[in-house]
């Protein structure tokens, strides 16, 4: 303990004594492990907290795919799930859910909130409990009884005031009333961005119906069975399906998914990962800089080493007190790390347009927590270590005897340190090179994202998203004549030089207009491309 | 535990050659010494005759390329880097011509080095430490640092490093060589008394004047000893 306490002691003395490269050895590493504490913070966030229940490692979703159009998960029909829920032997419960967009109206302004109407069993698959109030009982399932809602905490806070009395209020859904029977806690918006939720009540009609796809299904795994077990009983499962309905089920196939995986979409999951290389890389460059400092430092330290030598201390004595100066080092740098890495998160917290930001999983967990605080010291550590193991080993080889002389002769050791500083400098530039190109392709790629939307002047459209309440507008002429009301009235506004109206906004829910094809009423349609 | 006068050091038909760039150096040629405890031993020569180079092996800071040498009765040869370096903590206490004492460390955490690198504890360290400052006259000035001394003193501070494990045998390589003669005359003084007082002392010199303090001189020329004085006479 005194040995290390000393250490730290002398660390600190000299770099206190060498106190521009002990700054510039601070930022280097302070950049370095502050890019990957940010990183690390956004990667736990995305791919650990990616849903907001505990013990999410049992729970899989089940998804339909098509590869040969690039469809990685599609929703079921009602039949298939009804049909899983039945015959699946590997899952403690089986639970649906479909969104279900929704028009809130009553005594306060018209809001379209996001809703999902889910099963009965879907909280308690979940693990979680409402804040105040109840989940759904199962015969709320019954079309004509599924009249009830549960309000998410931040609907509840925000559009009735946290009013302690909610419970049993009814509010209108669609022209509906809907009871309230339950309000959800705190940052729980599964499915994202649940706002509502309301039963899923099939009719005879719909649970027969295999073509049209739009249940999402969820299973609780039981305690001895494994992912692996459960895809392989759902594979042979849908093999059956398959081969009684064809004509339903031709090109789908199954796929089984962690929640997590499947709250975050494959694409979030790989650019983290690839964002976390590229900050790996940052820390790398950072090292190889601190090392070549260190090196010059320590190189001017021959004799003091050979001395504390030649008074008994070992080799291992030496590479210790090296390498606690360069964890020193690191520590100071990690100190700043933290700060800059909340001034990162802070910076892209608050430049995500909150409509994106509530469909990206595991974005509201976004912080710097414990696991955070423990990442950076162990980051500090290693790249200490990897920053001082090198000139601490090479240093500590030479030649006491020689060192000691007045005149020291020349030594390989000093051709040996020359070459390993070398390699670290070619290390830096090669790190730098693919950092650069990378970058490089990420800015092309956003400047072509840029440049779509100024073919379009993004700033100069308004949408709105319109859905009419079908217990107002059940017959057809109604819904026309309310959409050519509208489209008229909007194209006289003053400042409104067109007005439109289309079923799918282009570039709107993260899509592109490439992957569908568009026609003008009263025109035929026109080939892609 | 050594017996008075029982042989400390043995080196029999010691060579030590160096091999730079495919050119062999022949520094020592059959060296042959025997020191017994309580000696106070020099070795002088002129420049380049290998007395740093000797005192190096003799302080188990280099290996000889062949030969044998014993120290307190255990072969050299057969040991390992790390009872080489336990050795030369426990046994051997070095002064050397430049001081080489650590500028950033205070006078008190100088001489209280090689106890740090056995385990000592703190309070046996600071009574030790004290006692050797004492001894070589520096005791009032532990806080400073060695750019705060004159070079007698950093010497004394030297001398003290060197004393303050209790070494089997002391080493000195050109110890007044970067005084002027009054500071020089002072630390032969020191070194007289240390001998005086039971300790064992290896000194390298090439001043003829600091030679003869010792009782014993060794003469190197070329990398072999040409002569040995037995007795040697009080320094003028």
């Amino acid at each position: 303990m005194h040995t290390i306490w000393q250490d730290v002691r002398y660390g600190a003395r000299m770099l206190w004594k060498h106190r521009l490269a002990t700054l510039v050895c601070t930022l280097a590493l302070a950049l370095g492990i502050g890019a990957n504490t940010a990183m690390f913070s956004l990667a736990e966030a995305f791919l650990l907290h990616s849903v907001p229940f505990e013990h999410p490692d049992r729970i899989v979703a089940m998804v339909n795919v098509r590869p040969q159009q690039n469809i990685e998960r599609n929703s079921v029909a009602p039949a298939t799930y009804l049909d899983w829920q039945a015959q699946a032997k590997s899952f403690e419960q089986v639970s649906a859910y479909a969104w279900e967009e929704v028009n809130l109206t009553g005594n306060r302004e018209p809001e379209k909130i996001q809703g999902f109407d889910v099963t009965a069993n879907f909280f308690e698959l979940l693990g979680v409990q409402p804040k105040m109030g109840r989940t759904f009982l199962p015969e709320e399932e019954q079309p004509g009884k599924e009249q009830e809602i549960i309000l998410s905490y931040g609907l509840w806070e925000r559009r009735y005031a946290s009013d302690p009395n909610i419970l049993n209020k009814l509010v209108k859904v669609d022209g509906k009333s809907f009871t309230v029977v339950g309000v959800m806690g705190k940052g729980f918006d599964f499915p994202m961005p649940a706002e509502a939720w309301m039963p899923l009540a099939l009719t005879v009609k719909q649970r027969s119906e295999r073509n049209s796809r739009y249940i999402w299904v969820l299973g609780k795994l039981k305690p001895d069975t494994s992912v692996k077990q459960a895809a392989a009983e759902m594979s042979g499962l849908a093999q059956r399906e398959a081969a009684s309905y064809p004509d339903t089920s031709k090109g789908w196939q199954l796929r089984v998914l962690p929640v997590r995986e499947f709250a975050s979409s494959d694409l979030t999951r790989q650019y983290t990962l690839l964002l976390m290389g590229a900050v790996g890389f940052v820390l790398l460059i950072a090292c190889a800089d601190v090392a070549n400092v260190q090196f010059a430092r320590v190189s001017g330290r021959q004799k003091e080493l050979a001395v504390r030598a030649a008074m008994g201390a070992s080799r291992w004595r030496i590479v210790c007190q090296l390498l606690t100066e360069s964890i020193l080092l690191a520590l100071l740098g990690s100190a700043a790390g933290l700060l800059f890495a909340q001034w990162d998160i802070t910076l892209i917290l608050a430049h995500m347009p909150a409509d994106v930001a509530k469909m990206v999983a595991g974005w509201k967990t976004i912080s710097l927590d414990t696991n955070a605080f423990l990442f950076t010291l162990a980051i500090a550590l290693f790249s200490g270590i990897l920053a001082g193991i090198a000139p601490a080993l090479m240093t500590s080889r030479s030649n006491v005897s020689e060192t000691l002389k007045e005149s020291g002769r020349g030594s390989s050791a000093g051709r040996a340190r020359h070459r390993l500083r070398n390699a670290l400098v070619v290390a830096e530039i090669s790190l730098s090179l693919v950092l650069l190109v990378g970058a490089g392709l990420l800015v092309k790629n956003f400047t072509a994202l840029i440049d779509v939307n100024e073919k379009y002047h993004p700033e100069s459209i308004l949408t709105m998203n319109l859905s009419l309440p079908e217990l107002q507008y059940q017959a057809q002429p109604g819904r026309v004549s309310f959409h050519e009301q509208v489209l008229r009235r909007l194209s006289i506004l003053p400042n409104v030089q067109s007005a439109a109206m289309v079923t799918h906004v282009p570039y709107a829910d993260g899509g592109g207009v490439g992957t569908r094809a568009f026609s003008v009423e009263g025109r035929p349609a026109t080939d892609r491309g | 535990m050594t017996d008075a006068n029982a042989t400390l050091i043995k080196m029999e038909g010691v060579k030590k050659v160096f091999l730079t760039d495919e050119v062999e150096t022949h520094a020592l040629s059959e060296i042959h010494l025997e020191i017994k405890k309580g000696q106070y031993i020099s070795i002088a020569g002129p420049s380049g005759c290998g007395k740093s180079t000797l005192l190096s092996i003799l302080g188990l800071l280099d290996s000889p390329s062949d030969g044998s040498y014993t120290l307190n009765g255990q072969s050299v040869a057969k040991l390992s880097i790390s009872e080489r370096t336990r050795i030369r903590n426990r046994e051997i206490g070095f002064i050397f011509q430049a001081f080489n004492l650590i500028g950033d460390l205070t006078v008190y955490e100088n001489v209280e080095l090689p106890l740090t690198y056995r385990g000592t504890s703190a309070a046996e360290r600071k009574q030790k430490v004290q006692h050797a400052l004492e001894r070589v006259g520096m005791a009032h000035r532990l806080r400073h640092y060695p750019s705060q001394l004159s070079g007698g003193q950093q010497q004394r501070v030297a001398v003290a490093r060197a004393l303050v494990g209790d070494p089997l045998i002391l080493m000195a390589d050109e110890p007044t060589g970067n005084l002027d003669s009054k500071n020089g005359e002072a630390v032969m003084e020191l070194l007289r008394d240390l001998h005086r007082n039971g300790a064992t002392v290896c000194m390298v010199t090439h001043d003829q004047r600091y030679a003869n303090f010792a009782e014993r001189t060794i003469h190197l020329f070329d990398g072999r000893i040409v002569e040995e004085t037995q007795e040697a006479r009080v320094g003028a």
